[in-house]
């Protein structure tokens, strides 16, 4: 039927005229071009969605809306108005809908015969450019006050040229200070100050090029593009934890994943073992048959890079002075880095059969000689440790019962998300499986960081750090669930079930890593505080903090000794409360300082309300008490700080 | 970006970077040069020398490589306890020379190269021939 007659749809053929640049892959024909009606048929209307949709269109629209939005959305954010729930309540709804366009694009992308790389690989830049990139166009200062002390260590190498192995306060950056150099020599040849100019890019930037490195590593188990995209994608929608910031653990997470990236390419055996040497060493027939199975299948499935033995020279050598780096600049990812090579080689996923050793011995070497200070002070402790698994996981977690219904909420989803994806990826391992193919190498790369369980709980942070090195893998497998083999999952249904997966992904990943961005985020006025404080006060000065979470530590910050009071004992902590002018005046009028500071800030109080660390509102009537006392006099406020100084007691006042 | 452009784009960065650096230059060029040369560059020069498929495998080999490279320099000097961000930025840009003076002997040496690649078939060779 031709859509010529009044009341059927008619379009214009100018569109598609307008339209033609875009479109790589519609042409018009000369017959087409020069037919004698302006209208097109329904029949041609059909086949023109139809080349549209299999043409390169999409990014080119998607990518420029979802951006429309994003920005659409930033200006009405409301920062000051952030509640319980952080970022997540703040954002308005077009910022959902952005990120949520892109995905569902995305997926799109990924039902096409041949998914074109190109719009995928451009989608994930987008997506993490919106996701990580919000924070750092918003707040306009640097999140997190792990990030500030990061900047102190910067700071202190610049000054004084040097680390100082033994110093008390922040012992292990000195111990381990690759990243710390690289930000100092970053920041001069940049010719800036100090790393605050660019630091606040740092989750863009990590998570940017930790692309390359994901993708070196998934096309090493499989062709399937579907697939390594899928858990490209899957990766990039559960990594919550936060160790993409301004840190050495986000520079050396990337190393790491390039030296497993490079060891599965070019160091990887497609041939497995002989029988005869197998059955030599496992006696049992059918034992060895099944072994055997196994590494076939495993060989089968690798997807080598050619390399010649110079080539292969030259990328060794990109893994030792990759791990050189690594093993100078973090305590914990030079044994993940190790754990990893090691099970690659035990499972005959990699040739390089000496290289475990060689890394092992690169990591002893800095211990042994540079690490010596860090390594006595904890190696106490590392032993009692040791062996104490429920012990190391029950620190891992946040004791619930304290904090704040939001905050509760927000670790619950976390929780969540990452039991979601370790149970998945254990189903997508079985549906792998049973389409033939072992994944032994990812297998045992997702099962390596557990090892570390029994050696520490990492300051409390050690299961968030196995999450964090095995979610590569167990994305893999999260995609594998839905894309078993290059066969399977073709239907709409699929389509639906990952699209609705991708989007529940994105919604509990909102939740995870936006909802703490109340205590994340810094003002411009206690940025000011801050700096206030560390310009003033003397060296040898005591700074009573309210807690650590407030930038701090970024200036001077050797000189001072810091005490927060969320981390003293229950004891003092009821005190605190009961007398707080009675303790603060026998504190602060200590003789051993030369100078005595007490800092209040919005910041301290969001994070010890929310987490529970004192009853709520301690500081804020710890605040007014010190307000109404003759004793103490306020040197500094504004409407995000107060700074107190204990006065009438004879010692001689700052400057 | 042609291969055969990367080792004078390698060529001019570390050049500018180490005038900008030692001329004090204020701008923001100079950040923007000062990273790319850091954090790319160093490591470009010599992986371009490994013929890695793919480009962005090979620019994420490349920033590895910049990176490791640059902590472990400039981690050397703290060690020293004489920290100075010239003479680490003079070392790698030294590094980097050579890299791409290594890339210009490869180009050459395959543009007089005739002989067949190992293993190739011998309808290559007339190919070739």
């Amino acid at each position: 039927m031709r859509a010529t007659g009044c009341g059927l749809p008619r379009i214009s053929k100018v569109y598609w005229v307008v339209y033609r640049p875009h479109i790589t892959r519609i042409s018009f024909t000369r017959d087409a071009l020069q037919s004698p009606s302006p209208w097109l048929t329904l029949q041609e209307i059909a086949e023109r969605i139809r080349l549209l949709r299999s043409a390169r269109v999409a990014p080119l629209l998607v990518v420029p809306f979802a951006l429309l939005l994003w920005a659409l959305a930033l200006p009405g954010v409301d920062l000051r108005g952030m509640g319980d729930l952080g970022l997540v309540a703040a954002l308005p709804a077009t910022y959902y809908v952005a990120l949520a366009v892109l995905v569902v694009s995305f997926v799109l992308t990924l039902r096409q015969q041949q998914p074109d790389t190109r719009a995928l690989l451009l989608y994930i830049v987008v997506i993490i450019f919106i996701i990580h990139g919000t924070p750092a166009v918003l707040y306009g200062t640097l999140r997190y006050s792990w990030a500030w002390k990061h900047i102190g260590i910067v700071d202190y190498i610049q000054r004084h040229h040097q680390v100082d192995f033994n110093i008390v306060s922040l012992n292990a950056y000195h111990n381990w200070p690759g990243f710390f150099t690289l930000s100092a020599l970053l920041s001069e040849v940049a010719g800036l100050d100090s790393p605050l100019a660019f630091a606040s890019w740092a989750p863009v930037f990590f998570n940017l090029i930790g692309i390359g490195a994901l993708l070196t590593i998934l096309k090493s188990a499989t062709r399937d593009i579907r697939l390594i995209w899928l858990s490209v994608l899957f990766f990039y929608l559960t990594n919550w934890v936060g160790q993409d910031y301004f840190s050495p653990q986000a520079m050396n997470y990337f190393l790491h994943l390039v030296i497993v990236g490079i060891c599965l390419r070019w160091f990887s055996i497609v041939q497995p073992p002989a029988r005869e040497k197998l059955k030599r060493w496992l006696r049992i027939n059918r034992l060895t048959s099944l072994v055997h199975r196994i590494f076939s299948s495993a060989a089968q499935d690798a997807v080598t890079a050619n390399a010649s033995p110079v080539e292969r020279t030259g990328l060794m050598a990109v893994i030792i002075i990759s791990f050189a780096a690594i093993a100078s600049s973090h305590q914990l990812t030079p044994f993940m880095t190790i754990a990893a090579v090691a099970a690659m080689v035990i499972f005959r996923r990699c040739n390089a059969r000496t290289l475990p050793i060689l890394l092992a011995i690169i990591a002893t070497i800095w211990i042994s000689f540079v690490a010596v200070a860090f390594v006595h002070e904890v190696v106490e402790s590392t032993v009692e440790a040791f062996g104490q698994l429920s012990d190391n996981l029950d620190s891992n977690l946040v004791d619930l019962s304290n904090t704040s219904d939001g905050q509760r909420l927000i670790a619950m989803v976390g929780r969540g998300l990452s039991m979601g994806v370790w149970g998945m990826a254990f189903l997508g391992g079985l549906r792998r499986l049973r389409k033939g193919h072992w994944d032994i190498a990812f297998a045992m790369l997702a099962v390596a960081p557990f090892s570390l369980l029994a050696g520490n709980s990492y300051g409390g942070e050690i299961m968030f750090r196995i999450y964090f090195f095995a979610l590569p893998f167990m994305t893999f497998f999260n995609a594998a669930f839905f894309l078993p083999s290059s066969q399977s999952g073709k239907s709409w249904i699929t389509t639906l079930m990952i699209l609705g997966l991708s989007l529940a992904m994105l919604g509990g990943f909102f939740f995870a890593y936006y909802g703490k961005e109340r205590q994340y985020y810094f003002t411009q006025e206690e940025i000011a505080a801050s700096e206030f404080l560390s310009d003033i006060a003397p060296e040898n000065t005591l700074m009573i903090e309210g807690s650590r979470n407030y930038p701090s530590r970024f200036r001077n910050y050797e000189y001072f000794v810091y005490v927060a009071l969320s981390r003293e004992h229950a004891d003092a902590q009821l005190e605190m409360i009961k007398d707080p002018v009675g303790m603060f005046t026998r504190w602060m009028s200590n003789d051993a300082y030369d100078a005595a500071y007490l800092i209040i800030t919005r910041s301290q109080k969001a994070e010890v309300d929310a987490l529970g660390e004192m009853p709520p509102g301690t500081l804020d009537r710890i605040e007014r008490a010190l307000m109404d006392s003759p004793d103490f006099e306020v040197i500094y406020k504004n409407r995000d700080v107060r700074i107190f100084v204990l006065v009438n007691y004879g010692r001689e006042g700052p400057g | 970006m042609s291969p055969r452009w990367w080792p004078g784009i390698i060529f001019i960065s570390a050049v500018a970077t180490g005038l900008m650096t030692f001329l004090e230059f204020e701008s923001v060029i100079r950040a923007v040069v000062a990273f790319w040369f850091l954090l790319v560059c160093t490591g470009m020069a010599w992986i371009r020398l490994l013929k890695i498929e793919g480009w962005l495998t090979e620019l994420t080999l490349a920033i590895g490589l910049s990176i490791a490279m640059s902590t472990i320099v400039s981690e050397f000097f703290v060690l020293a306890k004489a920290w100075s961000s010239r003479s680490s930025l003079l070392i790698l840009i030294a590094a980097t020379l050579v890299g791409v003076l290594l890339q210009l002997i490869q180009i050459h040496r395959l543009a007089t190269d005739t002989t067949p690649p190992v293993g190739s078939k011998p309808e290559d060779i007339s190919n070739a021939a």
